[in-house]
């Protein structure tokens, strides 16, 4: 009975203080970094901290000057209970650098945001997740490559953690979320506002089996410079970074720098060496990141994961191209309509074009479209981009 | 004295009769016209003053009252001033009572010069087919409108320079029916110079056997057809060289082509017997394109007319004006309303349209990459109707060509190889809807759909199949069932099998419709 007493107690305690925190930051305007070298000082006692600022115990060496906390940049005026509102109607919660709850990976970082904005109940469990980043305008083989190592990750219960912007984010947490580990978004936004626009189905449905975060106070415009700085919670919420597709200065390479930084791994994912959207990678790759053909060398570079192992990688001293991406290839299959055939050996795993596969097969085209539309509702091949086709 | 005399009204594409009914009395010498004219029918006053002065004949000095009956639809343009002419020197007395006879049975119209000289005018032909149906026995038209009014299978048209020959014609009943016999034969000889060949031909099309394809299907049934992909790649060409692949119009159509063409100032007289391909602009005005003004005039989807209206650059057309033609497709006419008259102008066309799949063009490409966000390129599909959508059946991509294919010099087929399948598809198709009133497979009710299905367990497997996978809506199944249908036709097919099913599963399904 006392017991239950002094949880609720802590419960409310701890609630209170992510109140007193939220007034510190936007009404009377410390600055967060100020408010965490306070902290930091203090040997992460919360209470201690909010109480210099708030002046209730006064400290003995310093004298409280709320001027040389104020943070410099944000002018505008917060009405308080009208975020608390925007809290509560959209289901959302904080969490402090205090709380047990808060990733304990995200306080080891250099400047960790006080107060999480969160929504969706993951961020709660998490331990350790895996960031799955690249640019905006992916090509297909980037798409492709970001879903499915989110797939196999979340599968063995890893969680995917991204930034909720289109292109490689938006696949590696629409792959991940279907599965056990789940996914976590970062924003570079207020909790309340979807950006971009058309992510607002993976918005609702990250929640169901994830969570969405952001430091940014309710209401917070996308702006750019909110980017970076959410590029390093993506870093330091995960172990690792995967930088699936990246063109020569992206966002996905700062989140790069930014695990350096933190002690993190890097991964790079190879692309065609042709491919603008593959430079950053290899670049990356040269550097040292850790090249990543399948989620073994994910899992084996982090020794968190041991326990995670794929089904598929009985040892670790085998070369990675036992894993299941490799064996899927070899499998090869044999129809009885050598027409049907001919178009499956023609269609390998790089795009061919109808007419490349009308041409090769000497079939006509109608003879073509039709094994075509066969083996793509039996799921054996798929249209890449216009007209072109691969096995799956 | 009063006479009267039967001429023409144009409302839309249909003519209705008129009769000029002229009142001469005692009084102030005046010209009055009355029964709805507009400027041009009132100016004929002083056209025709003018012209009876100087064909030789007298203009009474009286007072002169002229009634256009029905007098309450409008009367537009210069086309009554030789009905009038003539019923004025027939009331008068200035002719004999011979050839007051055939005047009375017979109808006019043309304008005049002043001096007495004839003008082609506009709808002869809808003219001429009227005058055939009230059972007029001569019909006296300018004889620059001869050779289109003889389009009409009627003896009895006549043709004539100025008003002195109109009056020495009706004198003379003979001269009129060598006339005509004389246009018959000179007609059979410029139609056979009318069957020259296009001067496009499929085979210069190189590569996208798959577009070319689709397209064969397309006018095979008759489906409206949609083509995206990144520019240079060849949408236009194909879509320019539809039409040489499709039949020449039947009879019976080419004669309602040529009633709204003759409509309009681009009409050189021949009756037209290719299938009409029209490619507006897309800084064309709503009514060019429906038709209408303040007395509406066919736009362009009735001028395609059982053609092709092809709509290039899809997503630059206002979207208004793309909504309007929802209700064409469906219903097969447009029906415009002025005043308290209704003209109803008919635009059965087949649609085909080509688009980009992005703004920049390349989304998709295999050689260049896409510069649009994600963002920019669902805004571009959102901007594209739904509903007109919805109505398009086919959908092929166009992506581009092959380095090989752009330099290659090997042969495709030509037009006229593949307009023959075409021509057999078409005659399938109207055998089989003989007893309806829809000719071709895109046109085919849902019933009618039904009952190509009902039999084959196989069919009906795979259909479930596919409608799971794909996710399908009512509609677009009956439309791959269209498609479907046509794609057994073109291989003589009387039951469609599974593999015409899953060729027209390409057309329907595949990367644009998943925008």
């Amino acid at each position: 009975m006392q017991d239950i007493k002094n949880y609720y107690n802590n419960a409310e305690c701890e609630c209170s203080i992510s109140e007193r925190i939220l007034n510190l930051l936007y009404e009377q305007k410390i600055s967060p970094s100020a408010f965490i070298k306070e902290y930091k000082k203090r040997f992460s006692d919360i209470k201690s901290t909010i109480d210099f600022f708030t002046g209730d115990k006064k400290d003995n060496d310093k004298i409280f000057n709320p001027d040389n906390y104020k943070s410099g940049f944000s002018k505008k005026e917060f009405d308080i209970s009208s975020i608390k509102k925007i809290l509560n109607n959209e289901n959302s919660f904080m969490l402090n650098i205090s709380e047990k709850q808060y990733p304990g990976l995200l306080k080891q970082i250099y400047f960790p945001p006080p107060l999480l904005f969160c929504k969706g109940s993951k961020i709660k469990t998490i331990k350790g997740g895996i960031a799955v980043v690249g640019t905006r305008k992916n090509t297909a083989y980037g798409r492709d490559v970001a879903a499915y190592i989110s797939k196999e990750l979340s599968k063995i219960g890893i969680t995917v953690v991204s930034g909720m912007a289109s292109g490689i984010d938006f696949w590696a947490h629409k792959a991940a979320i279907n599965e056990v580990g789940g996914s976590i978004g970062v924003l570079g936004c207020g909790i309340n506002i979807v950006y971009p626009r058309e992510n607002k189905n993976l918005y609702c449905k990250i929640i169901e089996n994830g969570s969405i975060i952001t430091e940014f106070i309710p209401g917070t415009p996308p702006l750019k410079k909110n980017f970076p700085a959410r590029n390093r919670l993506i870093s330091g919420i995960s172990m690792g970074v995967v930088v699936v597709e990246a063109p020569e200065r992206s966002g996905a390479l700062i989140t790069a720098d930014f695990a350096l930084e933190q002690d993190r791994e890097v991964f790079g994912v190879p692309g065609s060496i042709f491919f603008p959207e593959s430079q950053g990678t290899h670049h990356l790759i040269k550097n040292g990141a850790k090249l990543v053909c399948c989620i073994d060398d994910i899992l084996n570079e982090i020794h968190q994961f041991c326990l995670f192992k794929s089904p598929n990688c009985s040892s670790e001293k085998k070369p990675s191209c036992n894993n299941s991406t490799c064996k899927r290839k070899n499998k090869n299959i044999t129809f009885k309509n050598p027409g049907k055939q001919a178009i499956y050996n023609i269609i390998g795993y790089m795009p061919k074009t109808v007419e490349e596969i009308s041409i090769l097969s000497k079939l006509n085209i109608s003879e073509v479209l039709h094994f075509i539309a066969e083996l793509q509702l039996e799921n054996i091949i798929q249209e890449k981009s216009l007209n072109q086709f691969v096995r799956m | 004295m009063f006479f009267k005399l039967s001429s023409f009204a144009l409302i839309a594409v249909e003519a209705i009769e008129v009769y000029v009914e002229v009142h001469i009395s005692a009084g102030l010498p005046s010209l009055t016209i009355v029964g709805l004219p507009d400027k041009a029918v009132n100016e004929s006053r002083q056209r025709v003053r003018a012209a009876i002065k100087n064909s030789g004949f007298i203009f009474p000095l009286k007072k002169i009252i002229i009634n256009l009956s029905p007098a309450d639809i409008r009367k537009e343009g210069a086309i009554y001033d030789l009905p009038i002419a003539v019923a004025i020197l027939a009331a008068s007395e200035q002719v004999d009572l011979k050839t007051v006879e055939v005047i009375e049975n017979s109808s006019f119209i043309g304008e005049l010069s002043l001096d007495g000289q004839l003008r082609p005018v506009k709808g002869i032909i809808s003219m001429a087919e009227e005058s055939l149906k009230t059972g007029r026995k001569y019909f006296f038209m300018p004889a620059g409108n001869i050779a289109q009014a003889c389009l009409v299978k009627k003896s009895g048209n006549a043709g004539c320079i100025s008003l002195r020959e109109v009056l020495s014609k009706a004198a003379d009943e003979k001269i009129i029916t060598r006339q005509s016999r004389d246009i018959e034969s000179l007609k059979s000889c410029s139609n056979k110079k009318n069957e020259s060949d296009y001067l496009l031909d499929f085979s210069e099309v190189k590569g996208q056997l798959k577009a070319k394809r689709a397209v064969e299907i397309a006018a095979a049934g008759m489906h409206h057809i949609m083509m995206v992909g990144p520019p240079g790649t060849g949408k236009s060409m194909i879509a320019q060289r539809l039409v040489t692949i499709m039949p020449d119009l039947t009879t019976s159509e080419s004669l309602e082509v040529t009633k709204i063409y003759c409509l309009t100032r681009e009409f050189d007289g021949i009756l037209i017997k290719k299938r009409p391909f029209r490619n507006p602009h897309h800084t064309i005005s709503r009514v060019s394109l429906t038709g209408g003004g303040i007395s509406p005039k066919p736009g362009e989807i009735s001028l395609a007319h059982r053609g092709v209206l092809f709509l290039d650059e899809f997503n630059q057309f206002p979207k208004n004006l793309i909504e309007d033609l929802r209700q064409p497709l469906e219903n097969k006419n447009i029906i415009i309303s002025r005043n308290n008259l209704h003209y109803k102008f008919p635009c059965s066309f087949m649609l085909i349209i080509a688009a980009n799949p992005c703004n920049c063009g390349y989304n998709g490409d295999k050689k260049r990459t896409c510069r649009c966000s994600t963002a920019e390129i669902s805004r571009y599909w959102n901007s594209i109707s739904g509903p007109i959508m919805d109505r398009i059946d086919m959908k092929v991509e166009v992506p581009s060509l092959d380095d090989r294919d752009i330099i290659s010099t090997a042969e495709a087929e030509t037009s006229s190889i593949i307009r023959q399948r075409v021509i057999n598809c078409h005659k399938i198709q109207a055998k089989r809807y003989k007893n309806f009133s829809f000719m071709y497979n895109s046109e085919a009710g849902i019933k009618y759909i039904n009952s190509w299905i009902s039999a084959e367990t196989e069919i009906k497997n795979l259909l479930l199949k596919i409608i799971q996978k794909y996710k399908l809506s009512g509609r677009a199944v009956s439309g791959l069932l269209k498609i479907t249908r046509t794609i057994a036709d073109l291989e003589n097919c009387n039951n469609i099998k599974t593999s015409h099913l899953l060729e027209a599963l390409n057309y329907r399904t595949g990367q644009i419709a998943g925008y």
